[in-house]
């Protein structure tokens, strides 16, 4: 349920300033030593050219057999501020590990977490001090790491310190940077309740979803799982609310099977097999050719990352697929925190592009449009990657909803069949009454009208009575 | 009643109700498990069929079905009324579980084969192995089972499967797989089941011969069952522990056991005894009865135990052993009479197996091994005498049905004795039926093949007796009658033979044959004993009337009489007393008590005794009056007899006699188709002629066309005749008979040579006219037989040649009047000449040599012969006249070219009639004419008259 952990970017404050000038002048100099190379990429750094010197950055690195010094520490904090971690992601583990960079460390650590190598990862990145810039999403990632090592005291006190780190800095740096706190922070919690529920303690979960904001950009995502913290302290009308938000036209953009399984699941716990059975009639009847057609439309792309980048520009510019399925994951897809990211860096690379143009002639400025060419264009396939790799998890979810809706509706045929050897009562049927519905400390009661309000979102709640 | 009505109808209706609910229910369920499967086949799919679970789940849907349905069709099934159920084919009801079973099965079978190693590969194999059995598959049921008793993860899938193979060991008499099994198993499904269980696993070690073990185990079922938490076993522990602790020796215990129980352990021994009897385990059982009885001291219960054994013998078929425990208890019956239930019991067994028994012998089954049969024979009758025994008031019956059986068996002796032993019971107790039930077995056993002659004659008279004594008018009664009387007869037992043939003259006075034939065997018997006194006793009363016999019987009395008068002379004869035989025939004849019949065989007798003693006269005399008085078919059988005695009489000069003896038996055996009847005719011909009697000879000859002769007999004597009128010159009556004979053409070639006879005779009084046409008759009888090729005789063929022989002689005759002279034309001609008469003689020859005649061909070959040589000896020594001796020498040699090859043919010719005579024997005067010339006439000797040719004599 929990299977997807979204650890989100971070930016990472500027702590040096050069000028495009110097770099030229020491680039000029026709200087390719690497002490040389080294004052140049400081020099555009510090003159705001992140995107165009990545390239030059990433060769030092591989270059350089030592740690890097602090002002170069310093310089490449800069870039990945900018352009966030994904363009350094690809360096082999080996080079990395060169690193005394907390962010360096940090991309390193996420490498080993998708290996699930989680104890090599911690060793990685428990050196970082608090101090560091990079430290609330280094606690945010142990917190991660630490859940997967099925150490919940452990990892709830990390995602507190991530939550409290992230609480105190987003007040200092500027609004992007408060932004990608903002997120983190709401992450974390929503980590620390994955915890409490991972315990099975869900009742404590529950409160702390609650503790995340409407607003919050993560929040629409959590409301599932606060459906399913409902559902295993079986309160389905609840859970049956939660998911009953999904319909609300501002959540368009989410696309989750899983939710109708959990609904029908639902429908299942209370014993409601007509409506069980209606839910997954309905879904197999919504979505098994669409999925089908979803499945033979990747086989036939294969790895052709440029044309789903296209896709998704096509679609940005409201252009409709073939297939409606594809147009709600691919509109779901560009809601993702790090499409969004990367489509940034992409939009940020072009436009310094556009301003190394305008510079006068020379050698440098030849390098560094080539430079920031290759870069965007690594974005581009990156991006492609992702939107690809995004509609094939989509397809899996579907494949596993299919899956999940056939065992329901087996579990109801099972259990009808059992009455039936058991006990023919069939009891009377009264479906709504507000004394079915349970409440906790945090919850309120609305009178149930039939009306959505978006600012009820998430609160609304089922009132039928279980037929078991 | 209205009340009881509508409580019948409440009730009726919610059965009804209940029944229509349990049918909707489970049709509902069916609705259910079909979208389950729709599902599950759905989900399989999408999953490409490679997700165990889902195939397992598939199975496991078609599984519930499957029993769905069975539950519903064994209901139809059980429905149907016992009747009908028989006839129809069972499969049909099932068919739709059947093939539910195996859909399941194949899901299981794809989901073991895909995987293997599948976490729930062991309730995979349970599913396969509960479908095998119901498919009725148990060796694959078997192996299933016992895969998922290994594999299964689930306790009570194991449990179950273990149980199950248990059984499956249990049932095959694999009891050492089947302990360890139960053991495991035992209790762990249902904690009540465990008395089951441990039941059999109890079983199992007694199978084993763990006896201890086994009445331990039972012992904690008997005691479990008790309790109430458990199925309850008891009743199934008492009835088996006893024959634990039979097995186990342990009696007092087993006695011990029954008697903590309150039970009475003989009853329980014996309701053991009966209970493994019916699982077929008789030695058990009977083992049990025998340990039972040697410990029970009451007599009544030792009856019981008895009538136990009794009972299995009978269900396996222990015959020799039931009729012993039969014996038995039939003899303590004597001694203290049983119970009435024990005694109806013992009267059932008896008589039960008495019927089956015989039932057997008369089977088909028993048919090919007759030893077996007779077995099975001997047992019945032994146990009808029992029965016998325990009905004396039916003892004849049961008797009766021992001969039946004996009967049936062949044993034809045995069965005839107990015939008459149950006819006299039967008869005395008036029971008429059983009389003639009785009566129709001792007959029918009397009449078979295969009784020894010797039994058969002991039973005759006591069996045909016994038949008389109840039945004495009937047909068949008449046959009986018959029969006795033979049977009397055959004993020798005269005086009772005559009784009964005069009982049955009273019985059946108008039956005048079967008297007659009683009569006649009672008169042999007296006639072989030469007690002529009775014989005739009994002529005087069938001359009385006491017997009616026929005509033809009382012909026959006097040939009796006849045979009786000659027989004496008979053996006189046999004897060789001649002269006492020749005396004694006189008497017959002579005597005025002798038959017609007696007389004639007396004067054959007479004419052939007087024969064999060379008194021809008399043979003769006697010979004709017993030809006179013979009847003709008396005398053909005779004939040789005649015949002998007309040779002799022939042979001894006496001709006259002889003729008149052969003319008499062929005017006797005139209208007679026999071989002797030619034989006579010739004779009585021959001997006329040879007696001189010609006109006898034509009178017997023209007699034999009224008797039928053949032609070729009545031709053959009429050449002879020929011969004679020649003789005697009686042409007319010559012409006469050649005239007959020339009616047959085959007798043409025979007539050639007495036709010459008579042309010599016209030629001699100048008939020419009469000689010529008989001439040209001759020629035509010639030629008619070489063209129908039938023999000629030789003197006919010579005639003809020397016919022919004229011709060349006359050519001849020309050839020589030729005279050979000068000049040379004249000569020249003259050779010619010559030459061509040489010619045409060659030819004559050559149609002469055809005829095949020998004389003619020597004679025409010597003609020709001479004629060669004598013409080309004058060529050769011919000299023209006047001639220069250059002529005469060139002249001579230019005829030596001419005479040498007419020499040279001379020669030939010479060589060819040498041959010729030598290949063909021909015998002719002329032969040395052609066999020697003229330098051997020093071989040929010509004697004076009347002188002979003596014997030459030699070496001996």
């Amino acid at each position: 349920m929990f299977s997807k952990i979204v650890l989100a970017s971070f930016l990472i404050i500027p702590t040096a300033w050069s000028s495009y000038e110097s770099a030229e002048r020491q680039y000029g100099k026709g200087s390719i030593s690497l002490s040389g190379y080294r004052r140049t990429i400081i020099e555009l750094v510090n003159s705001g050219h992140y995107y165009s010197v990545v390239p030059w950055i990433k060769d030092y690195i591989v270059k350089n057999k030592k740690s890097l010094d602090s002002e170069m520490e310093a310089a490449l904090d800069t870039v990945l501020y900018h352009t966030g971690v994904k363009p350094f992601e690809s360096l082999p583990e080996s080079i990395l590990s060169r690193s005394r960079s907390g962010n360096i460390k940090y991309i390193l650590a996420k490498r080993l977490l998708k290996k699930e190598e989680y104890n090599q990862a911690l060793k990685e990145i428990s050196g970082v001090s608090a101090d560091h810039t990079a430290y609330p999403f280094i606690a945010h990632l142990k917190g991660t790491l630490y859940s997967h090592l099925n150490k919940p005291e452990e990892a709830e006190s990390n995602f507190k310190e991530c939550i409290a780190y992230s609480q105190k800095r987003m007040n200092k740096g500027s609004n992007a940077q408060k932004e990608q706190l903002i997120i983190n922070h709401d992450y974390c919690i929503a980590g620390l309740a994955r915890v409490q529920f991972a315990s099975k303690d869900y009742k404590k979960a529950d409160l702390t979803y609650l503790d995340i904001p409407k607003e919050s950009f993560v929040w629409p995502e959590i409301l599932f799982e606060e459906a399913w913290n409902s559902y295993y302290q079986r309160n389905y009308n609840r859970t049956l609310g939660k998911l009953i938000s999904y319909k609300a036209p501002i959540f368009d953009f989410i696309f989750k099977p899983e939710t109708e399984v959990l609904k029908a699941l639902s429908y299942m716990k209370m014993c409601l097999y007509e409506d069980a059975n209606k839910t997954v009639d309905d879904f197999y009847n919504d979505l098994l050719k669409p999925s089908r057609d979803l499945r033979r439309f990747l086989l036939a792309r294969t790895k052709d990352y440029r044309f789903y980048y296209n896709l998704m520009a096509d679609h940005e510019e409201n252009k409709a697929s073939d297939q409606p399925l594809i147009d709600h994951i691919l509109k779901s897809i560009r809601r993702d925190g790090a499409f969004i990211e990367m489509k940034g860096a992409l939009l940020a690379s072009l436009s310094e592009y556009n301003e190394i143009r305008k510079k006068p002639k020379s050698g440098m400025r030849e390098a560094l449009i080539k430079n920031v060419r290759t870069l965007a264009e690594e974005y581009r396939t990156t991006l492609g990657a992702y939107i690809r790799a995004g509609m094939v998890n989509k397809y899996a979810e579907l494949y596993s909803a299919f899956q999940g809706m056939s065992y329901i509706k087996l579990e109801v045929l099972a259990q009808r069949k059992e009455r039936l050897y058991q006990t023919d009562v069939i009891p009377g049927k009264k479906r709504g009454d507000v004394k079915y519905i349970e409440r906790n400390d945090k919850q309120y009661f609305w009178t149930f009208n039939g009306e959505f309000w978006a600012d009820e979102l998430g609160d609304y709640v089922f009132a039928l009575r279980s037929e078991c | 009643m209205l009340k009881h009505l509508l409580l019948f109808l409440i009730i009726f209706q919610s059965a009804f109700a209940a029944k229509l609910s349990i049918d909707e229910r489970r049709r509902k369920i069916i609705g259910i498990v079909d979208e389950e499967l729709s599902e599950v086949t759905r989900l399989s799919k999408q999953q490409s069929n490679k997700v165990p679970d889902t195939l397992f789940r598939m199975a496991e849907l078609y599984l519930e079905k499957a029993r769905l349905y069975r539950e519903m069709e064994n209901e139809q099934y059980l429905s149907i009324p016992v009747d009908r159920r028989k006839t129809i084919n069972k499969n049909e009801y099932f068919e739709r579980s059947s093939k539910l079973f195996q859909e399941a099965n194949k899901a299981a079978l794809l989901v073991e084969k895909r995987f293997p190693k599948y976490r729930n590969i062991g309730d995979v194999h349970y599913i396969l192995a509960y479908n095998y059995q119901e498919l009725g598959n148990k060796k694959l049921a078997q192996k299933y089972f016992s895969l998922a008793s290994r594999s299964s993860k689930d306790p009570k899938i194991l449990a179950k499967s273990r149980l199950a193979l248990a059984d499956y060991y249990y049932h095959d008499h694999k009891y050492k797989e089947a302990i360890p099994l139960y053991e495991a198993s035992v209790g762990k499904l249902d904690e009540k089941w465990w008395t089951r269980d441990a039941f059999n696993l109890a079983w199992s070690y007694y199978r084993l011969r763990n006896y201890d073990k086994a009445i331990s185990i039972m012992l904690e079922v008997h005691q479990k069952s008790r309790t109430g938490k458990y199925v309850d076993m008891r009743s199934s522990v008492e009835r088996d522990i006893g024959i634990f602790y039979v097995d186990a020796r342990r009696m007092d215990d087993a006695i011990k056991f029954y008697e903590g129980i309150n039970l009475n352990y003989t009853e329980q021994f014996i309701r053991i005894a009966n209970a493994i009897v019916a699982q077929g385990r008789f030695e058990q059982a009977e083992k049990l009865l025998e340990q039972v009885k040697k410990t029970e001291k009451d007599q009544n219960r030792i009856n019981e135990i008895i009538l136990a054994q009794l009972n299995i013998f009978e269900k396996f078929n222990r015959t020799p052993q039931h009729l012993k425990a039969s014996k038995e208890l039939v003899a303590i019956h004597k001694k203290t009479p049983l119970e009435k239930s024990q005694f109806d019991r013992l009267s059932f067994q008896v008589n039960k197996q008495a019927a089956e028994l015989q039932k057997a012998t008369t089977s088909k089954v028993y048919q090919s091994v007759p030893k077996a049969r007779r077995q099975k024979a001997k047992e019945a009758m032994a146990y009808f005498a029992l029965a016998a025994e325990l009905d004396p008031k039916e003892r004849p019956e049961k008797i009766f049905y021992q001969a039946e059986t004996a009967y049936a068996t062949g044993l034809y002796s045995r069965s005839l004795a107990l015939y008459v032993e149950s006819f006299d019971g039967a008869k005395a107790a008036n029971n008429s039926k059983l009389v003639n039930q009785n009566l129709e077995g001792m007959l029918s056993a009397l009449g078979q093949p295969s009784l020894s002659k010797k039994t058969a004659n002991k039973f005759y008279v006591p069996v045909y007796s016994r038949y008389l004594s109840v039945d004495k008018k009937s047909e068949r009664a008449k046959t009986i009658y018959v029969k006795l009387f033979n049977s009397q007869y055959d004993l020798k037992d005269i005086t009772a033979a005559e009784q009964t043939l005069a009982e049955y003259a009273k019985s059946f006075p108008r039956d005048f044959k079967t008297q007659e034939a009683m009569l006649a065997k009672v008169m042999e018997h007296y006639r072989k004993k030469k007690d002529y006194g009775a014989v005739k006793a009994y002529v005087g009363r069938i001359n009385a009337g006491e017997f009616k016999v026929s005509k033809k019987y009382a012909n026959a009395l006097r040939s009796l009489m006849t045979k009786i008068q000659i027989e004496g002379v008979q053996q006189s004869l046999d004897k060789g007393d001649k002269a006492v035989a020749l005396q004694g025939y006189h008497q017959i004849y002579e005597s005025p008590e002798s038959t017609p019949k007696a007389k004639t065989n007396a004067s054959y007798n007479l004419a052939a005794l007087y024969y064999e003693l060379g008194d021809t006269q008399k043979s003769y005399q006697w010979s004709t009056i017993a030809l006179k008085d013979m009847e003709v078919s008396e005398v053909a059988k005779f004939s040789d007899s005649f015949l002998s005695i007309a040779a002799g009489l022939f042979l001894r000069q006496q001709f006259a006699q002889s003729s008149d003896l052969s003319h008499r038996m062929l005017a006797k055996l005139c209208n007679q188709n026999s071989s002797n009847k030619v034989v006579a005719y010739k004779n009585a011909v021959f001997i006329a002629l040879a007696n001189g009697e010609v006109s006898k000879a034509i009178e017997i000859k023209d007699y034999g066309k009224q008797c039928h002769i053949q032609d070729n007999a009545i031709s053959e004597v009429s050449f002879e005749i020929l011969k004679d009128l020649a003789r005697e010159r009686r042409w007319e009556a010559y012409e006469k008979t050649i005239a007959d004979l020339e009616k047959n053409s085959k007798n043409a070639p025979l007539l050639i040579v007495p036709y010459e006879e008579l042309r010599t005779q016209y030629l001699a009084i100048g008939s020419e006219n009469e000689a010529h046409a008989v001439y040209r008759k001759q020629t035509r009888f010639y030629e008619q037989a070489r063209s129908q090729k039938l023999d000629i005789p030789v003197e006919a063929l010579d005639l003809i040649s020397s016919r022919m022989l004229s011709s060349v002689l006359e050519k001849k005759a020309r050839l020589e009047k030729v005279e050979l002279k000068f000049p040379e034309s004249i000569f020249n001609s003259a050779v010619k000449q010559k030459l061509q008469i040489l010619d045409q003689m060659t030819s004559d020859v050559n149609a002469i040599q055809k005829t095949g005649s020998g004389k003619g061909i020597v004679e025409a070959y010597k003609y020709v012969i001479e004629a060669y040589e004598k013409f080309g000896n004058e060529l050769k020594s011919f000299i023209p006249e006047g001639k220069a001796p250059e002529y005469v020498a060139s002249f001579q040699k230019a005829m030596a070219d001419v005479h040498r090859p007419i020499l040279e043919n001379a020669k030939k010719q010479r060589r060819e009639i040498k041959n010729l005579i030598y290949k063909n024997n021909i015998l002719s005067l002329s032969n040395y004419s052609v066999l020697y010339s003229e330098l051997e006439s020093f071989k040929r000797y010509i004697t004076e008259k009347e002188a002979v040719l003596m014997d030459r004599g030699g070496k001996q």
